[in-house]
């Protein structure tokens, strides 16, 4: 009966690790799964297409390995370990040591007794975003440069043209002046 | 060259391992050799009258621990692979390996590894035992002792890396040696690590 039971417990824990294998290689958010001393223990697909890197390359590999700026990856987990939410944005090197702009999403994990267990990083693309944001920065400058220029204008236009009325009104006093 | 009956010895060996490890040995195949090279693999040892369960073991399921050295040897022999090679595979396997996952939450300190090092080897393994002899972390070294009973180098060399991938997860600075050693008439197989 016990080993009845231990088999099923077994079977069940492996149908168990298919499941969150399957999940978590469906999801398109790149997770990362990170013991407490910043290793890498376990990545879904999402971050081998985003950062080109293979499972076995990054699993064991520090964290910090990963970014750009290693001192923001000290934060992140300065920041968890207070229970501290993390939202910030790092700058993912790949393989091929292209630089992604990433929005970097942390999470502690505890175990039951709420001990301390390191921390899951959900990295998400933001290129795009950062190029809409760089656009529209673009825009909105040549749209204020644009309407700079005009307003120069119609200083210019305004000048000229009280200017023009000053003359007349100085012309008109003259001409009175004259007359009497 | 590989002897028939030599590996049958082999496999008749006593104690059970975890399926995991005919996962791992196939894992590194893949990245090493691709599915052409598994499938030359398992037609080798099939030829040899081995039906080794690389694609179907269940990685919590009991096998025998001496069908997992012929396996280390089909692999070695088929791919003519070095002694780094396979410290190597060894080293590869803990990055893949599905048991790793679970046990990871040992592998959160120095300390708590050391701690679980005996238990991890029950976890694995139902022959043979693991005792820590030596956990110094201002010396910076570890020794751990293995009592087993004597099986092919090829074993002790795989597990040369295997333990220091493990170590890594810890410090990432840690280089693992294998050594033999008699003490009091009895022969032992020491792991130091340092860093």
């Amino acid at each position: 009966m016990g080993e009845d039971k231990l088999q099923r417990a077994k079977e069940d824990l492996e149908d168990l690790e298919i499941y969150i294998k399957e999940f978590s290689d469906f999801l398109p958010l790149a997770i990362c799964t990170v013991n407490p001393l910043g290793m890498v223990i376990n990545i879904n697909r999402a971050v081998e297409i985003l950062s080109g890197y293979s499972s076995f390359e990054i699993v064991g590999e520090h964290i910090s390995n990963l970014f750009f700026e290693k001192k923001g990856v000290e934060k992140i987990e300065r920041a968890i370990q207070k229970k501290l939410s993390q939202n910030r944005e790092l700058t993912l090197i790949t393989r091929r040591k292209k630089k992604i702009p990433v929005n970097v999403i942390a999470s502690a994990r505890r175990d039951k007794e709420g001990n301390y267990m390191g921390y899951f990083l959900a990295l998400s693309d933001v290129t795009e975003v950062k190029a809409l944001q760089e656009n529209l920065e673009e825009k909105i400058k040549e749209r204020t440069n644009e309407l700079q220029k005009r307003v120069e204008e119609l200083e210019k236009f305004h000048k000229l043209t009280v200017g023009r009325e000053l003359k007349m009104i100085e012309l008109k006093k003259e001409i009175k002046k004259l007359k009497g | 060259m590989l002897n028939k009956e030599e590996l049958k010895k082999i496999s008749q060996l006593k104690g059970e391992t975890r399926g995991v490890v005919f996962q791992t040995d196939a894992k590194y195949v893949l990245m090493k050799e691709g599915e052409k090279g598994l499938k030359k693999l398992e037609e080798k040892s099939e030829e040899l009258g081995f039906k080794i369960p690389y694609q179907t073991a269940k990685p919590l399921d009991w096998e025998p621990l001496g069908l997992r050295i012929v396996s280390l040897l089909l692999i070695k022999n088929t791919f003519n692979l070095s002694d780094s090679e396979i410290r190597e595979m060894g080293y590869f396997a803990p990055k893949v390996s599905f048991i790793i996952k679970l046990l990871m939450k040992y592998f959160v300190s120095i300390k708590k590894t050391i701690e679980n090092v005996p238990r991890y080897w029950a976890q694995h393994h139902t022959v043979g035992e693991i005792i820590v002899d030596k956990a110094d972390e201002e010396q910076k070294e570890i020794i751990v002792r293995m009592k087993t009973p004597e099986f092919h180098p090829i074993f002790y060399t795989y597990l040369e890396g295997y333990y220091e991938r493990i170590a890594r997860f810890t410090n990432p600075n840690m280089v693992c040696q294998h050594s033999k050693t008699i003490i009091g008439g009895e022969s032992f197989h020491i792991y130091k690590i340092k860093w």
